[in-house]
């Protein structure tokens, strides 16, 4: 057994690297296990029919907040029913291409204003 | 330079690392199911393999690799599925800082890390249950959350005072506490504190009775692993055996002292490690086919009482040490 002593930095790095390392192995051999044999069900929601769940779900809000409804109804009517479900996964599958649109812009703005 | 980096590489997946720790963590199943059932008047693991030796190896190859993956829509399957990976990772790198590694690592310091990279499999079991879209999940993940906000602090403090004991070697460092040989006498009133304190903790991290709160089957449907099926399932269980195995392990050198009065340089030293480690696993074992599982609420007294407040014992004495001497 061979003892080696490191400074805390670069404990962390090599136990990282060796972390990572086991990550990316495990987590490719993972996913093609699982891919190939995944079925998705209806959700669990207490006896509750999904349909009727989700008729349910009203903007709701002050008589304030009416005007802006009625304004950008097209709109908040594609948000509702694409991110207001009630399951944390259309929220991702929206919000993720937003922010990586989020970030091109603004990785392209400070290409131009930094002029590389 | 190359071959120390090929050497790591080897640690991390083979030895004492990933699968190492799944070979020991899968006997060590075998181990507490077959000691659990003798005390109960039941067989055990017995059909596959020698005295049922292959059991559990049998059940997580079924999991992993021949049953389908069934979610509920609504359920983050990608995301628990990366969380308990990157869980059974963490503690597969762990083992890094473990006297039985070829080249174990050490650094002023490293019990933080350790107890950081254990995190991970933590965070990993509340994710699991808070992300799988059922009420019966995320009892068992706030149950688990409520059991480890007193154990992850009495955790982190029975490491710190053992290694505070051996400050002048190195400061704070887990490495060099593990595989300090022989211990020193003043070691052992901190060591008897910190081995009650690690113990119960042992317990509450492994979900064991009279911990298993968080995954009571006739109670809340198996708690936050209450949705998981097939691989899901599998990788969950092989992170949840894997830190009882990886505790253990650590159980074994921090508080047993490892191979003394021997060395790892000798096979006797090993066979001492491995008989230690089979000895805490049997006490274990006895101890969740005994009692009955509490109620989350004497659960947090329990520790709190017998767990944290001994930890905090040993920091005190161990800190009182360091500035005596």
């Amino acid at each position: 057994m061979v003892q080696v002593v490191l400074d805390p930095f670069t404990l962390m790095l090599v136990l990282a690297a060796g972390f990572s390392i086991l990550v990316i192995i495990l987590v490719v051999g993972m996913y093609f296990i699982v891919y190939r044999k995944i079925r998705v069900t209806s959700a669990y929601l207490c006896g509750e029919d999904e349909k009727d769940f989700r008729r349910s779900l009203s903007p709701g809000g002050s008589p304030m907040y009416w005007g802006a409804t009625e304004v950008l109804r097209k709109c908040l009517k594609v948000l509702r029913e694409g991110i207001h479900t009630g399951f944390i996964d259309d929220w991702f599958s929206l919000m993720i291409p937003f922010m990586m649109i989020l970030v091109v812009v603004a990785v392209v703005i400070s290409l131009i204003f930094t002029g590389v | 330079m190359a071959s120390e980096a090929l050497l790591l590489v080897f640690e991390v997946i083979v030895f004492p690392g990933f699968l190492f720790l799944c070979l020991l963590a899968l006997i060590s199943q075998w181990f507490k199911r077959k000691v659990i059932a003798r005390m109960q008047n039941r067989m055990g693991p017995t059909y596959v393999g020698p005295i049922g030796l292959a059991q559990p190896f049998a059940d997580a190859f079924k999991l992993l690799f021949t049953k389908e993956l069934v979610v509920n829509r609504g359920i983050l399957w990608a995301v628990i599925l990366f969380m308990v990976t990157l869980g059974v990772c963490a503690i597969s790198a762990s083992t890094l800082l473990l006297p039985i590694a070829p080249l174990q690592l050490m650094s002023p310091y490293d019990v933080f890390v350790l107890i950081y990279v254990l995190l991970y499999a933590t965070f990993a079991f509340i994710l699991v249950g808070l992300m799988s879209s059922n009420p019966f999940s995320a009892v068992g993940s706030s149950r688990y959350m409520a059991m480890v906000a007193i154990a992850e602090p009495a955790l982190a403090l029975s490491l710190i005072a053992s290694t505070l004991v051996y400050y002048n070697l190195l400061p704070l460092s887990i490495g060099v506490t593990l595989a300090v040989n022989p211990p020193s006498l003043f070691d052992v009133v901190v060591t008897i504190l910190v081995g009650i304190s690690l113990f119960i903790v042992l317990l509450a991290k492994g979900m064991i009775k009279p911990y298993d709160i968080p995954e009571a089957e006739t109670e809340i449907a198996g708690g936050f692993a209450a949705e998981l099926s097939g691989p899901l399932l599998g990788m969950t269980m092989l992170m949840h055996d894997t830190e009882i195995a990886f505790l253990t392990l650590l159980y074994t050198f921090l508080v047993l002292k490892g191979p003394y009065p021997f060395t790892l340089a000798s096979p006797i030293g090993w066979i001492v490690v491995f008989v230690k480690y089979f000895l805490i696993l049997f006490i274990i074992s006895a101890v969740a086919a005994s009692l009955g599982r509490l109620r989350i609420e004497q659960a947090l007294r329990h520790l709190l009482k017998y767990s944290f407040i001994l930890s905090l014992a040993a920091f005190a004495i161990a800190i009182a040490f360091r500035y005596a001497v």
